[in-house]
């Protein structure tokens, strides 16, 4: 499709009025379900400054809109405590001066869920305690999504032990 | 002279001196009688004086009278004057008759007489000299027949060791002579039967030479037409060399013009070449250019690539804060999703815009590669043809070379084949020679034969003498 097409069809496309869709996003190797009414702002390339003495699953400090908001990596792949600066795409949660990051694997995305998911298998990761309610994806069964309290993720993750090397 | 003959000899003249006498003393009066006639018939027949005709009778008588006077001395001088010369005339006559004992006997003082004995002894002194000259004729006829006899042997005999007797007369120097010849003819018959034998041999030996000399001539004309016809081949062997060398020289004049050609072609292909060269260059800093433009949009595609995801990003958190605002945010949810499709929209189209960009710098990337090469091979297109160029003119230099010495070539073909024909013409003058020295040498041959009879003869002939005594 040609650029000018593209474009034009993109301008004419009439808007569909539809509910309010769910957004997922994949976080430390597990879906997890965004909470709603919580405020969640994606970024990508947040320069994340290294916290010395910091738990395992900080990475550091970012900052937003003047105050600054605690990076955590749920999957645990950034090494802790690193003094040099590093850029990551965070997901934000929570208003202004009262927020926390993550660290994402992938952008969040608009999601369909199922049906829920009661006996689904807890996923074995160390926030595991902070999910619930399983849900299922109506475009793919195999996928199991996981609703969250982001306070609770932050506490579990803030107090998660020091990952094995 | 006979007695008759000298008498009749000594009367007539007698008679003759005595008519003279008469005529001496009658001639004066018969010449004054004549005048005295005449004197009288030139006076008209008139009878003259009387005194005249006394005078003409006196001169009649005075003439009468001398002559009886005449007579008269006429007798006394034949009987005084005539009478030794009668003596002498009769002696001679005797002598005339084999009477050398005959003499005048004439004595006296008169001039007849001393005269008969002058006469008398050159007779004697003639007739002693008659028989001393008997006497030598006869030794002298002695000798003669000596020699006679001696030559006669020699000639009988062809004995040419005989000897003729040596006298002491005039035929001993004769004889000598006769000697001396024969002696020399000896010794020159003893060379003419060398020089025989040696001409004889020698002759033999012509012979044998001319038979070989025939044979040579004959193998010379046999090899003198092989060599003609030879020749005729070489000449036309030239003639077609010649032609073939034209021929070359034309087409070595037609190389040498078309390699001149082809230089030209190959200098504008070199200069061809370069103008390409230069253009591809000009070219290849344009796509480098283009490249360098391309990845300008590059760039300009990266930022605006930058700014489709920031939009998208923006767009995706304007829905998450709609769906998180609940009913609230249901028409914010509608704007955001209208920039999260303009987003996508630029994203895609960016995207599509950086493979294009990307396919035009690999595009251009492999046209600089590609255009390298072109300029690579144009290089070296350019070196071969200058190469080229070189080599043309190398063969362009050996052609023209070659087409001198071509032209040299023809030239001396040309120059050969006129020899050839020039030759051709001096073989058939030597054929003819050969042929004219081959009918020579068999007349030479013929007569060589007759010279060796002849040689045989003159052998012969010589053997015949006798020329020692062994």
């Amino acid at each position: 499709m040609a650029l000018s097409e593209a474009r034009a069809a993109s301008m004419t496309r009439p808007s569909p009025v539809s509910p309010a869709p769910s957004f997922g996003a994949l976080v430390g190797g597990v879906h997890l379900v965004l909470p709603a009414g919580v405020p969640v702002v994606y970024l990508t390339e947040v320069a994340v400054h290294p916290l010395a003495a910091a738990p395992a699953r900080v990475i550091g400090l970012m900052q937003m809109q003047g105050h600054p908001v605690v990076v955590l990596d749920p999957s645990g792949v950034t090494p802790g405590g690193a003094p040099a600066l590093r850029r990551h795409a965070v997901l934000v949660l929570g208003a202004p001066g009262d927020s926390g990051a993550l660290r994402v694997d992938e952008p969040p995305a608009p999601i369909a869920l199922g049906d829920p998911l009661p006996e689904a298998a807890q996923p074995s990761c160390v926030f595991a305690a902070a999910l619930h309610d399983p849900v299922a994806d109506s475009a793919d069964p195999a996928r199991v999504w996981w609703h969250f309290v982001p306070a609770r993720l932050f506490e579990v993750l803030a107090s998660a032990p020091q990952r094995a090397s | 002279m006979t007695g008759i003959g000298a008498s009749t000899s000594e009367h007539r003249t007698a008679m003759v001196a005595r008519a003279w006498l008469i005529g001496v003393a009658l001639a004066p009066p018969l010449l004054v009688l004549l005048f005295g006639l005449l004197l009288r018939a030139s006076a008209g027949g008139t009878p003259g004086p009387a005194a005249f005709d006394l005078l003409l009778i006196a001169l009649g008588v005075a003439g009468a009278l001398g002559a009886v006077l005449a007579m008269l001395l006429s007798v006394l001088f034949e009987s005084r004057a005539l009478a030794p010369v009668r003596r002498i005339r009769l002696t001679l006559a005797e002598l005339s008759a084999g009477n050398f004992d005959a003499r005048s006997g004439l004595r006296g003082q008169l001039a007849f007489e001393r005269m008969g004995q002058d006469f008398d002894a050159l007779l004697d002194d003639r007739v002693s000299g008659l028989e001393r000259a008997a006497r030598d004729s006869e030794e002298l006829n002695d000798s003669v027949i000596e020699i006679m006899q001696a030559v006669g042997e020699i000639a009988t005999r062809k004995d040419l060791t005989v000897r003729v007797p040596i006298t002491e007369n005039v035929t001993g120097a004769i004889a000598d002579a006769l000697n001396l010849l024969t002696e020399e003819t000896r010794r020159v018959l003893i060379n003419v039967r060398a020089v025989s034998q040696n001409v004889a041999e020698a002759t033999i030996a012509v012979k044998g030479q001319s038979d070989t000399a025939s044979k040579a001539a004959a193998r010379e004309q046999r090899e003198v037409e092989l060599a003609a016809r030879e020749l005729a081949a070489a000449a036309s062997a030239l003639d077609a060399i010649a032609s073939r060398a034209r021929a070359s020289n034309e087409a070595a004049e037609r190389a040498v013009g078309a390699t001149a050609q082809a230089m030209n072609t190959v200098a504008e292909t070199v200069r061809g070449v370069a103008r390409s060269r230069d253009l591809i260059r000009e070219t290849e800093k344009r796509i480098k250019r283009l490249g360098e433009r391309s990845q300008e949009i590059g760039q300009v595609v990266s930022i605006i690539q930058g700014i489709a995801e920031r939009t998208g990003i923006l767009a995706l958190n304007a829905s998450m804060h709609a769906a998180a605002a609940g009913e609230a945010g249901r028409s914010f949810a509608v704007v955001a999703d209208e920039v999260k499709r303009l987003s996508e929209s630029a994203r895609e189209s960016t995207f599509q815009i950086g493979r294009l960009v990307t396919a035009i710098q690999t595009e251009t990337h492999d046209t600089v590669i590609a255009m390298n090469h072109a300029i690579a091979q144009v290089v070296e297109i350019s070196r071969l043809a200058d190469a080229s160029g070189q080599e043309m003119r190398r063969t362009q230099d050996e052609t023209e070379a070659l087409a001198a010495d071509v032209r040299d070539i023809a030239r001396t073909s040309s120059d050969q084949a006129k020899v050839g024909v020039a030759l051709q013409e001096r073989a058939r003058i030597i054929q003819e020679a050969s042929g004219e020295t081959a009918r020579q040498l068999s007349l030479q041959a013929n007569e060589t034969l007759r010279l060796v009879d002849s040689a045989r003869a003159l052998l012969d002939e010589v053997s015949v003498f006798k020329v020692s005594d062994s």
